[in-house]
């Protein structure tokens, strides 16, 4: 038996399990709970923008108990995806570190699509673009008119993204955290950005990791 | 317009369907005693048709907000013409106000009353 064998399966950690280590501790809930209250502060000055036309704290006057739950609900939102994505990136940081060039570079590869290409800077404009259209005075009346009466929708629309880009953000972590937790390859399944055959060559199991030491070895996959 | 001339006058263009029209005109029946004081009348008119969009009508808007103001007789609505709207408002803005003194010059232009009404207050009393 060689020291060294070249797994291509393993178990994935279920989502839940995922979200608990993403605020899994006090530092991580303060983060979690710091953002969120920060986006909340800010979406309760900006979602009743429409009745003053100003970004102000006189806005606080018009805050309804409607606008209230839709600001924390987004502001919730916001926190969770921002503390996944800090999450992430913290797990990237630690591949580096712990195995070297080649085996992070698949890490990375694995989480970066969902973490790049849409922040949640995304809905987080939608909904600004979503409040504050009224108060684009060059818009025609019948653009301005949509986004005055169309609010809860737009601001629907925000909350629905922000919840995607959560799960699609812990989706990711899921099938890469096999990878971290317990010494298994990438998966290779997911999109365009799965690890190259080099890397997953160099993404071994330690012999010396009892939980593994015992299990059966996994099947191989047919060769892409 | 005509019969305003020769004492102050707020022109005031809303839509009825904005948000901040509807806050303006709760704001300003607060504080229409005020601009009386100050000798200014007050005129609030909806855009030409609401800007195309459909809205309550003037009078349901301003008895609904307005409330006991609605009867004060320094307070007028009503709804403006496609001319008077492009003259005064050609910019489509939802929610645009002018004061104008005695002489019929424009003095203070600024929207959105609720958020801005101690500077309207201001300028209707440097027309005293």
């Amino acid at each position: 038996m060689s020291t060294t064998e070249t797994p291509t399966e393993c178990a994935r950690a279920p989502m839940p399990r995922v979200l608990a280590e993403v605020l899994g501790s006090p530092g991580r809930i303060a983060g979690f709970v710091t953002a969120s209250g920060v986006v909340a502060f800010f979406y309760t000055l900006l979602l009743p923008f429409d009745y003053t036309q100003r970004f102000e704290f006189a806005n606080w006057n018009y805050l309804s108990p409607h606008l209230l739950v839709w600001a924390l609900a987004l502001g919730v939102a916001m926190g969770l995806v921002l503390s996944i994505q800090v999450y992430a990136m913290r797990q990237i940081v630690s591949a580096r570190v712990a195995t070297g060039a080649a085996s992070g570079a698949a890490f990375i590869m694995s989480l970066l699509p969902s973490f790049l290409c849409c922040t949640p800077m995304v809905p987080s404009l939608l909904a600004f673009v979503g409040v504050s259209g009224v108060g684009l005075y060059s818009t025609t009346g019948a653009v301005q008119h949509f986004f005055a009466v169309h609010q809860s929708e737009i601001l629907s629309a925000s909350l629905a993204l922000l919840a995607i880009m959560g799960w699609w953000g812990l989706r990711k972590l899921t099938h890469s955290r096999c990878f971290t937790g317990e010494g298994c390859a990438v998966d290779t399944t997911e999109g365009t950005t799965s690890a190259s055959g080099d890397a997953q060559a160099d993404l071994q199991v330690p012999r010396s990791d009892p939980p593994h030491a015992e299990r059966p070895l996994p099947k191989e996959k047919t060769p892409r | 317009m005509a019969s305003l001339r020769g004492r102050p006058a707020l022109i005031w263009f809303v839509t009825t369907w904005c948000s901040s029209c509807e806050a303006g005109t709760q704001t300003m029946a607060q504080n229409i005693a005020a601009l009386s004081a100050d000798g200014v009348r007050v005129v609030e008119v909806e855009n030409y048709a609401d800007f195309g969009q459909s809205g309550p009508t003037m009078e349901t808007f301003a008895k609904s907000l307005a409330g006991h103001a609605f009867a004060n007789p320094d307070w007028t609505f009503g709804e403006a013409s496609s001319a008077l709207t492009r003259t005064y408002n050609p910019r489509a803005y939802l929610d645009i106000y002018y004061l104008i003194n005695a002489a019929g010059r424009i003095v203070y232009v600024n929207g959105s009353p609720s958020s801005t009404m101690p500077g309207l207050l201001n300028a209707a009393k440097s027309l005293v």
